[in-house]
């Protein structure tokens, strides 16, 4: 990548970032629901608030203001690295989010791990033998876990491995024993969505003429499968595992309210009910950021992958 | 060769998962056999009193001035006596030989700083006081705006429990909750738990339990599982439907409670066809509640009559109740002008339509609006239900015209029956019916500025029955708390107004 492509780059993410944070910030300010009352009547454990208490909430936050001028206090902040006070607990957005990431980045990759461990073979053996029992099991499973809700799965993984076999903790984030519900649970609807596309991108594969060139060379399947065909098929796989990261995050909202992991997803959430605009904007915004990083690192992973794909995206 | 590799990896594969799961069941959570865990759904994400003392309190790490007996009443806490000197001035007399966690006397001086803080912030805007001062080594005098009955109540609330003056830094934030209570903030996880240990220096009885864990598990089925696992041994505000399959299992025991809060109509009195109090009769003799409390609620909770039930508190007045009769709803509605049309009925072209807007933050809601929707239907209300958020409606309701909203808030919260302002006062209820009755008001300030108790239960019992004859409000059901343990916890008392867990009386059998 040359740099001016580079700076072309930077330039259309900073713009993507900043759209983000108008619309996010636009929808929450036009939702209806008062901040003031709203955060008030958490702080005082579920009472409505008096009048004269939400003017001075109001006053206090610059609640008054009108939208732009909230918004570019808050953008002026935030470039410089400062994401605000949350409104509720006063603490420093940038705090609550660092102390939130760790869970859920732990939940992502482990949920990860768990959909590819289950999704490369299952994808890989079904493509090998298509029409085979194998292939039919494949399928079948995939079609469960795609059609299964996250929340029942965890409800059924709690009450099968947690309460009937004692194995594994119902709810917590108390130590590694408290991801693997987790992480099955979300990691088991993302393998259903990998392993149907690896099988229909390895099926591609299979067929293209340099892999019967070097079947009638005497090849084994083996090594035919997993030197030769396997990279390849791996290029459109890469970009769902990328876009199964929006996955990871939007899963992990359910999945961290069931198993009660405080993550981003948990964070989002509440603040969402609260109204509490400084923390939404800072976890919107950095899940923002984490989207754009995604999608240029997949960028990067193809030209890796298949040196004939340039970073824009022509074959040449 | 290759299978035998294959065979290799999955059974290293195995002994290492093997190994690796023996390790994580072993792994310690920090859990010993004396520690007490307590799940409840709301998250701890704040230290300061003034945002979330009410946790504090009830986790008894910090205490107020004055604290709620079982039978909603308020009683001596860090205060052991209060009296009104003048008719706008309180005395408070601090009890003696009390610390805070970190060994400093808890003396006018030091609770001081506090109790200034505490009045001072927005949520306590709507208590009218004017200054606090420590008058002498053991007495804080309050001075009011106006003469100010409710004040005691006021004093129970956890915002205004005093911490160490070493706990608040020179920004006036608090990022330790340094408290009197039988127990001592050991270590938090924001959003997740709090640990608190036994205080060996507590001037009551001391925690038979040497640790507590708070947990804050949002989702009630959660709870419920992390009791049934042995990962809790308390999980409170379970659904109403679990206290069945908790009492029945030899491993649990169910407590079951009414609280002082209640599940009530909000109508708007300013727009139509609520607007005539016919028509909100009409609603009110149509509602079957007693079938309300028994298909819904299992049981639990009772129907309402007025705002206070009778069997939690003393302030509740005699009230002639709306019995179920759908005769008497449609004569009511025929008499208003509503005749019948088919299945609904209309009024000079206009049909009998109405909207009930709640919300699901409290579980039943919605299904209890469903059940509304069937009865009014039965009378000719054509009824159509909108589930939004709470503080959506509470906006749209405050600033704009509706119909009527299912809504449900505790009635006691502090220990006063003043809350009937918050509720009918015409100029600072924060409930929306836009109800205005000078009488009302007049009851309401007379109250405030009374001492005499009786006294007082007279004009509240005045406002009560304006209310039950006017209707801007329509009592449906009162609540009972669920609450599931561990069959070995012993000395657990639910206390009414639950602010206060009280789990330092609790012993468990392991």
């Amino acid at each position: 990548m040359t740099g001016a492509e580079l700076c072309k780059r930077l330039l259309t993410m900073a713009i993507v970032l900043l759209g983000v944070s108008l619309l996010t910030y636009g929808l929450i300010f036009v939702t209806p629901g008062d901040p003031a009352r709203t955060i008030l009547t958490q702080q005082m454990g579920g009472q409505a608030p008096s009048q004269d208490a939400v003017d001075q909430f109001r006053a206090d936050n610059g609640l008054d203001d009108p939208f732009i001028v909230q918004y570019a206090r808050w953008m002026g902040n935030a470039v410089q690295g400062d994401l605000g006070q949350s409104y509720y607990s006063d603490r420093s957005v940038s705090d609550m989010i660092v102390q939130r990431l760790p869970n859920t980045i732990a939940l992502a990759v482990a949920s990860m791990v768990v959909a590819l461990v289950i999704a490369l073979p299952a994808g890989i053996a079904s493509a090998s033998n298509p029409g085979s029992r194998t292939d039919y099991a494949a399928q079948i499973g995939s079609l469960m876990g795609v059609s299964m809700p996250n929340f029942w799965l965890g409800y059924l993984l709690i009450i099968v491995c947690a309460l009937r076999l004692n194995l594994f903790p119902v709810a917590g984030a108390a130590g590694p024993k408290y991801l693997v519900l987790p992480s099955l649970t979300l990691g088991s609807g993302m393998a259903a969505v990998i392993a149907r596309l690896v099988r229909t991108a390895m099926l591609d594969v299979l067929d293209d003429a340099y892999i019967q060139a070097a079947r009638s060379k005497g090849l084994r399947e083996r090594i035919i499968v997993y030197k030769h065909a396997l990279r390849n098929a791996l290029v459109p796989v890469v970009t769902i595992i990328g876009l199964q990261l929006s996955y990871v995050l939007n899963g992990a909202v359910v999945i961290e309210v069931v198993f009660q992991r405080p993550g981003l997803g948990t964070l989002l959430v509440d603040a969402i009910f609260a109204r509490d605009y400084p923390v939404v904007q800072g976890v919107t915004l950095l899940i923002g950021v984490i989207f754009v990083l995604v999608n240029f690192a997949v960028d990067l992973m193809y030209s890796r992958l298949d040196p004939r794909i340039d970073l824009g995206g022509e074959y040449t | 060769m290759y299978k035998f590799t294959r065979r290799q990896t999955v059974f290293a594969a195995a002994a290492g998962i093997s190994g690796l799961s023996g390790y994580w069941l072993q792994s310690d959570d920090g859990v010993n056999d004396d520690t007490f865990r307590v799940g409840s759904p709301w998250t701890p994400d704040v230290i300061d009193p003034v945002t979330n003392g009410w946790l504090w309190r009830r986790l008894t790490v910090l205490e107020p001035l004055l604290t709620v007996d079982y039978d909603a009443t308020v009683s001596p806490g860090l205060a052991t006596d209060w009296h009104m000197v003048s008719d706008r001035t309180w005395e408070f007399t601090l009890r003696e030989g009390v610390t805070f966690h970190d060994g400093t006397d808890v003396t006018a001086e030091t609770v001081l700083p506090s109790l200034t803080r505490a009045f001072e912030s927005s949520s306590m805007a709507a208590v009218p006081v004017e200054s606090v001062e420590a008058t002498a080594d053991r007495t804080i005098t309050i001075q009011t705006a106006v003469p100010f009955s409710p004040l005691p109540a006021h004093c129970t609330r956890g915002i205004t429990c005093p911490v160490s003056p070493s706990a608040i830094d020179s920004d006036g934030s608090v990022n330790e909750p340094v408290g009197t209570g039988p127990f001592q903030f050991e270590n938090w996880e924001p959003g997740s738990t709090i640990t608190a240990t036994a205080n060996p220096d507590y001037h009551g009885s001391t925690a038979h339990i040497e640790t507590l864990i708070y947990e804050g598990i949002t989702d009630d089925q959660t709870r419920r599982l992390k009791l049934e696992s042995g990962e809790l041994d308390m999980a409170r505000i379970l659904p109403n439907k679990a206290a069945d399959t908790l009492a029945s299992s030899p491993d649990l025991t169910a407590y079951t409670y009414k609280i002082p809060r209640a599940r009530y109509l909000v109508f708007d009195l300013d727009s139509a066809p609520f607007a005539d109090r016919a028509v909100r009769r009409a609603v009110m003799y149509a509602i079957d509640r007693d079938h309300i409390v028994d298909s819904l609620l299992n049981g639990l909770g009772s129907k309402a009559v007025g705002p206070f039930p009778s069997d939690v508190t003393e302030w509740a007045a005699e009230l002639e109740p709306y019995e179920y009769s759908p005769e008497k709803a449609r004569s009511l509605l025929a008499e208003a002008g509503w005749e019948t049309n088919g299945d609904s009925r209309i009024r000079d072209g206009e049909e009998l339509s109405v909207s009930i807007w709640t919300y699901n933050t409290r579980p039943l809601l919605p299904t209890i609006a469903e059940v509304l929707q069937t009865q009014l239907q039965a009378v000719g209300f054509d009824v159509d239900i909108s589930v939004m958020e709470s503080s959506t409606i509470k906006q749209q309701a405050t600033n704009g015209e509706f119909d009527t909203v299912l809504w449900s808030s505790s009635v006691l919260w502090y220990p006063d029956p003043d809350r009937l302002s918050d509720l009918v006062h015409s100029e600072t209820a924060t409930m929306f019916s836009g109800y205005e009755n000078e009488a009302v008001d007049r009851h309401l300030e007379t109250a405030r500025r009374t001492a005499d108790r009786d006294e007082r239960f007279e004009q509240y019992a005045a406002v009560q029955r304006h209310i039950q004859r006017d209707l801007p409000l329509g009592w449906l059901t009162y609540y009972a708390n669920v609450i599931g343990t561990r069959a070995d916890v012993e000395g657990y008392r639910p206390h009414p107004v639950e602010s206060c867990y009280h789990l330092e009386e609790v012993t468990q059998q392991r």
